[in-house]
C-alpha cells in the first residue's frame, strides 16, 4: 500500500463526513439542507460525523507529512464509520419490524427509504476505506 | 462418584471467561463468594468418566492478598486446594503472565497452563513455542485460541492426565538457603505440614504477609519461627534492601530467562490495536469519539429494542383484557388485569431495552474499548473526585440506573464505588425522558429539544457538584490511584457476551422485578380502594373516582408540601407514583386529568396547575427527587442500607432545593 | 533520575525505584512493573493518565502514581 492512497482516501472521506456533518448539524437548528439524502435533525449525528471527519483529515495531515501513522486514522475512522451504517441498518430492521409486522401506529406508510440516512450511505462507501487497509499489519505501508 | 474439583485462574483479559464456558459450556452456576460481591461462577464438566466442578477464580496479576479478588482466590487454592489449577496464560503477553504462574508453583498447586492468545501474539510478532515453555516450567501447556474453540479437547485431556501429578518446585537461587532454614523451623509443626506447603509459608514470611504470619502466630512453634525470622531478614535486607521487591526481581529474573529460550520475536508490526489506540486515546479525539461510540450505544439500545418492547406490551394488553373480559367479579378481574398483568407487563416491557443496553455494554467491555473509556475521561472524571472508571456507570446511568450501579463493582476502592453509585441516580435515565417530553411538549412549544437537553445537563452538573462536595466533606482525599491494563482490542466475541448479558438481564429481572411487581400491586390496591372501601376497576380510569380512593388522600397530604411551587393534589399523586417508575408520572397524569397520552399536552396547558417555571420546576424535580425504587434496591444490595437512606434523603432535599430555586428565580425574572 | 510522569512519548526509560506506601506498588510489580524493567512510554499528554508499555503489554497510569515511580534513561 502506497501512502499516495491514504492521502487520496482520507482526504475524500474526511471531506463528505464534513459536509453532512454541516448539514446534519445545521439540520438541527431548523436549516434543512437535502443533498442526495435527508438529514435527520439529531445533533448527535451531526457531532459523530463531524468527528469521524475529524479523524480521516488528521490522517491526511499526516500522510502529508509522511508520517505512516496516518493508516492508522484510515483504519479508526473506516471502522467507525462502518460501524454506524451497521447500526443504521439494524435501526431498518427494527423500523420494518414495526411498520409490516406490528403495523404499528407511528409506522404507518413508512418505507425503508425513510431510514436511508447520510451516515448510512457514508458508512457503506467507507467499505472502500476499510479494505484498503486491512491488511496493513502484514504489508507495513509504504512512505 | 465424587466431584473432582478444578480452578481456573489468570490475569485480567487473558480469555479466562471464554475457556471456562467452552470447558462446562451451559452447566453453570452464578453466585457470590461468600460475604463479599465478588461474583463466583462455577460449572460443571465430565471427562473421560470423570465429573469435574470447574471453579471460575477472579482474574488477578498476582496473590499477595492486596485486593479482595487476590484474597479470594488464593485462599481457595490454599484451603480448598483443587486438584488442578488451570492458569490461563496471555501469549502475547507472557512476561507478566507467568508471574502468576510462579507464585502459583509456590504455593505447590498443581498447574497446567492453557498458552490462549497464540493468535494475538502472531499478530504482534511473536513466536511462543509450548513445547519449550513445558521443558522449562516442568508444567504442562496446552497451547490454545478460546476466541475459536482450538485447543480445548487437547486442555480437557490434559488436566484429566495430570491429576495426580506432583508439581515441580521453582528454585530462587538468591533465596534458597533462607527458605530452607525457615522450612527447617516450620516443619517441626505437624499441623502445618498437613494443611500447608512450607516453602510457600517460608517465601510469603519473607514478604512480610499478613495473612501467613496470623497462620504463624496460631502455630506452636511460632517463637522459633519468628525468631529464624528476624535473622533471616536482617541478613536479606543487609544484601538486597526491600525484600519484597527483591524476590520479585529474582522471579522476574527466572521468567525472563524461560522467554529467552521460548520466544522468538520476529519482525516489529504495527498492530491492530495500535492502529485504533492512535486514534481512541489521542489526546483532543479521544473524548469525541467516546461519546460518538455513547450515542451509538444508546441508539441501538433504545431504536432496535423498540419493537421487541412494543410486542410484550401489545401481548400484556390483550391478555389483560381477554382474562379481565373473561370474569364476571370486577374486583378479580381488575386485581388479574391491572395489578398482576398490567404489574408485570410494566416490568416486561423494561426487558428488551435493559437486555439490550446490557448486550451493547458487554461487547464494549469484551471489545477492551472499556478501558479506553476509562483513560480518556480519567483527566475529567478525576476533577472532581471520581475515578476514571467511574465514567462507565455514569454513562450507562442514562439507559437505567439499576445496571449502572450493578456496573460500578468495577471500581476496585470502596469509596470511589459508593461516591459513584450516589450520583449515579442523577443521570437522568430513559425512564424520566417521557416525562421531559409531555411538559416540554406542552410548556415549551417549539423549545422542547432545548429544555430536555437541560435537564440532563442539570443532572449532569449536579453529580459532578455533588461528587467534589462529598469528596471534600465526607470522602476525604484523593479518588484511588489509576492504574488498568490496555488489553488488545478483541474480535466480538459472542459466547461471552450473550453469557453476560444473561446473566446481568436475569438479575435485573430478579432484584428488580420483584421490587417494581410488588409495588404496582400495592399502587393498584391503594388506587382502586378509598377510605369508602371498594371503589370498582373504572376508579383507574376515572379522575372524578379516583379522588376518592387512597391514593388522592394520599396526594392531598403532599400538597401542603409542594404549595410553594403552585402544583396541585394531582402532581402529588403522580410524584408519589414516580417512585415506582419515573414514567408512570405520565400514565398517572393522564388517568388523574381523565384523558389518553395524546391529548394529555393540550389538557395540562389548558389547566391552571402549572405556569412554564412550576412546569420546568416540576420537570427538574422529577429528574431529582427519589431514584426509583428498583435503584434503591440495588443501591441497598451495592452499597447498604446506610448509604440507600442516605441516597434517597440527599435526593429529596436537593430536589425540593432546586425546584425552589428555579420557581423563586423564574418568579423573579418573569 | 526522575519521575516517570516526566517523560515524553515515545520514550523508552528504565525503572529505578518507587517512593512512597507499599501497597499500590505491589499490584504494579505484579502487573510487571518492577525496578529495572524496561518501559516504553506510549501515551503522555502532561496532563491526565499515562499509557506505558512494559512486558509486551499496555497498561495506563494515573498522574499521581506515575510521579511516585523514578526512572532513568535508557542508554
Amino acid at each position: 500500500m502506497k501512502i499516495k492512497t491514504v492521502k487520496y482516501l482520507t482526504l475524500i472521506f474526511g471531506f463528505l463526513y464534513l459536509i453532512y456533518g454541516i448539514i446534519e448539524s445545521l439540520s438541527y437548528f431548523g436549516r434543512e439542507t437535502t443533498v442526495i439524502v435527508s438529514p435527520t435533525g439529531d445533533l448527535f449525528v451531526g457531532f459523530v460525523l463531524l468527528t469521524i471527519s475529524v479523524i480521516y483529515l488528521t490522517g491526511f495531515k499526516k500522510a502529508l507529512e509522511n508520517d505512516f501513522k496516518a493508516t492508522s486514522y484510515l483504519y479508526a475512522g473506516s471502522i467507525l464509520s462502518i460501524g454506524l451504517a451497521i447500526l443504521a441498518l439494524l435501526v431498518i430492521g427494527a423500523d420494518a419490524i414495526e411498520a409490516y409486522l406490528l403495523k404499528s401506529e407511528d409506522f404507518i406508510g413508512w418505507t425503508p427509504l425513510d431510514d436511508v440516512t447520510s451516515y448510512l450511505v457514508l458508512g457503506l462507501l467507507s467499505i472502500f476505506a476499510y479494505l484498503s487497509v486491512k491488511d496493513v499489519s502484514k504489508k507495513p505501508v509504504k512512505v | 462418584m465424587k466431584e473432582v474439583v478444578i480452578a481456573l485462574i489468570g490475569n485480567p483479559n487473558t480469555g479466562k471467561s471464554t475457556i471456562f464456558n467452552a470447558l462446562t459450556g451451559l452447566r453453570q452456576h452464578v453466585g457470590n463468594w461468600p460475604g463479599v460481591t465478588v461474583e463466583k461462577k462455577e460449572g460443571e464438566l465430565d471427562h473421560k468418566g470423570i465429573k469435574f466442578r470447574v471453579v471460575d477464580l477472579p482474574g488477578v496479576y498476582g496473590l499477595t492478598a492486596y485486593s479482595i479478588d487476590e484474597k479470594i482466590a488464593r485462599n481457595f487454592i490454599v484451603q480448598e486446594k483443587p486438584k488442578v489449577v488451570v492458569d490461563i496464560i496471555d501469549a502475547s503477553n507472557l512476561e507478566r503472565n507467568l508471574y502468576l504462574a510462579l507464585q502459583l508453583l509456590e504455593i505447590g498447586a498443581n498447574v497446567v497452563i492453557a498458552l490462549n492468545k497464540i493468535d494475538i501474539a502472531e499478530e504482534k510478532g511473536y513466536n511462543v513455542n509450548p513445547e519449550e515453555l513445558e521443558e522449562l516450567l516442568g508444567v504442562p501447556v496446552v497451547p490454545t485460541i478460546a476466541s475459536k474453540g482450538e485447543g480445548i479437547d487437547k486442555l480437557k485431556e490434559r488436566i484429566v492426565k495430570s491429576l495426580d501429578r506432583k508439581p515441580p518446585i521453582v528454585e530462587y537461587p538468591n533465596f534458597e538457603p533462607y527458605i530452607k532454614k525457615l522450612i527447617k523451623v516450620l516443619e517441626k509443626d505437624e499441623k502445618l505440614i498437613r494443611q500447608y506447603n512450607l516453602r510457600w509459608l517460608a517465601i510469603k514470611l519473607l514478604e512480610e504477609d499478613n495473612d501467613v504470619r496470623a497462620i504463624i502466630e496460631k502455630s506452636k512453634m511460632r517463637d522459633d519461627v519468628l525468631k529464624t525470622l528476624i535473622d533471616v531478614v536482617n541478613d536479606l535486607h543487609k544484601k538486597y534492601g526491600d525484600i519484597e521487591l527483591a524476590l520479585a526481581d529474582e522471579r522476574y529474573r527466572i521468567i525472563s530467562e524461560i522467554a529467552k529460550k521460548a520466544v522468538t520475536k520476529k519482525e516489529e508490526r504495527i498492530t491492530f490495536t495500535e492502529m485504533l489506540d492512535e486514534v481512541f486515546t489521542h489526546k483532543y479525539l479521544g473524548i469525541p469519539v467516546f461519546f460518538s461510540l455513547m450515542w451509538m450505544a444508546f441508539k441501538f439500545t433504545f431504536d432496535v429494542s423498540a419493537p421487541f418492547s412494543d410486542i410484550i406490551d401489545a401481548f400484556f394488553g390483550w391478555l389483560g383484557d381477554a382474562v379481565g373480559s373473561g370474569i364476571g367479579n370486577d374486583a378479580l378481574a381488575s386485581l388479574l388485569r391491572d395489578g398482576i398483568i398490567a404489574g408485570l407487563g410494566s416490568v416486561l416491557v423494561f426487558l428488551p431495552p435493559i437486555a439490550f443496553l446490557f448486550l451493547v455494554f458487554s461487547w464494549l467491555e469484551d471489545s477492551g474499548y472499556m478501558a479506553r473509556a476509562a483513560f480518556v475521561m480519567d483527566r475529567v472524571m478525576h476533577r472532581f473526585g471520581l475515578h476514571g472508571k467511574s465514567v462507565v456507570p455514569m454513562i450507562m446511568g442514562f439507559g437505567c440506573n439499576v445496571p449502572a450501579i450493578m456496573a460500578t463493582r468495577t471500581l476496585e476502592d470502596e469509596k470511589d464505588r459508593i461516591l459513584t453509585i450516589l450520583i449515579n441516580p442523577l443521570m437522568s435515565c430513559s425512564a424520566r425522558l417521557p416525562v421531559y417530553a409531555l411538559f416540554a411538549g406542552a410548556f415549551f412549544m417549539g423549545r422542547e429539544g432545548t429544555v430536555i437537553t437541560s435537564m440532563y445537563i442539570l443532572g449532569i452538573l449536579l453529580a459532578l457538584i455533588l461528587a467534589w462536595l462529598v469528596r471534600r466533606f465526607i470522602f476525604k482525599g484523593q479518588p484511588s490511584h489509576f492504574v488498568m491494563e490496555l488489553p488488545p482490542y478483541n474480535k466480538p466475541n459472542w459466547r461471552t457476551i450473550f453469557g453476560v448479558t444473561w446473566t446481568r438481564t436475569e438479575k435485573f429481572l430478579k432484584k428488580a422485578g420483584t421490587i417494581i411487581f410488588a409495588t404496582m400491586i400495592i399502587v393498584w390496591l391503594l388506587s382502586v380502594t378509598g377510605p369508602s372501601g371498594y371503589l370498582g376497576s373504572n376508579a383507574l380510569e376515572s379522575g372524578e373516582l379516583l379522588a376518592k380512593s387512597w391514593v388522592a388522600t394520599i396526594g392531598r397530604a403532599l400538597e401542603p408540601i409542594f404549595k410553594p411551587f403552585g402544583w396541585d393534589w394531582k402532581a402529588g399523586v403522580a410524584l408519589f407514583f414516580g417512585f415506582l417508575a419515573k414514567e408512570v408520572v405520565v400514565g398517572t397524569m393522564g388517568i388523574l386529568y381523565g384523558v389518553g397520552e395524546e391529548s394529555l399536552p393540550y389538557a395540562l396547558a389548558s389547566s391552571s396547575a402549572f405556569t412554564p417555571v412550576t412546569a420546568f420546576a416540576f420537570m427538574a424535580f422529577v429528574l431529582i427527587y427519589v431514584p426509583c425504587v428498583a435503584t434503591i434496591g440495588v443501591i441497598k444490595q451495592e452499597a447498604g442500607t446506610k448509604w440507600a437512606l442516605f441516597a434517597l434523603l440527599y435526593e429529596l432535599l436537593l430536589a425540593y432545593l432546586v425546584a425552589l430555586v428555579i420557581v423563586l428565580i423564574g418568579g423573579a425574572l418573569l | 533520575m526522575f519521575p516517570l510522569a516526566f517523560v515524553g512519548e515515545g520514550k523508552r526509560v528504565v525503572l529505578k525505584y518507587f517512593v512512597g506506601g507499599h501497597g499500590i506498588f505491589r499490584k504494579l510489580v505484579d502487573m510487571g512493573l518492577n525496578p529495572g524493567s524496561e518501559i516504553f512510554v506510549v501515551r503522555n499528554q502532561m496532563a491526565g493518565p499515562l499509557i506505558i508499555s512494559v512486558k509486551g503489554g499496555q497498561i495506563a497510569l494515573g498522574r499521581g502514581i506515575a510521579m511516585k515511580i523514578y526512572v532513568e534513561v535508557k542508554e
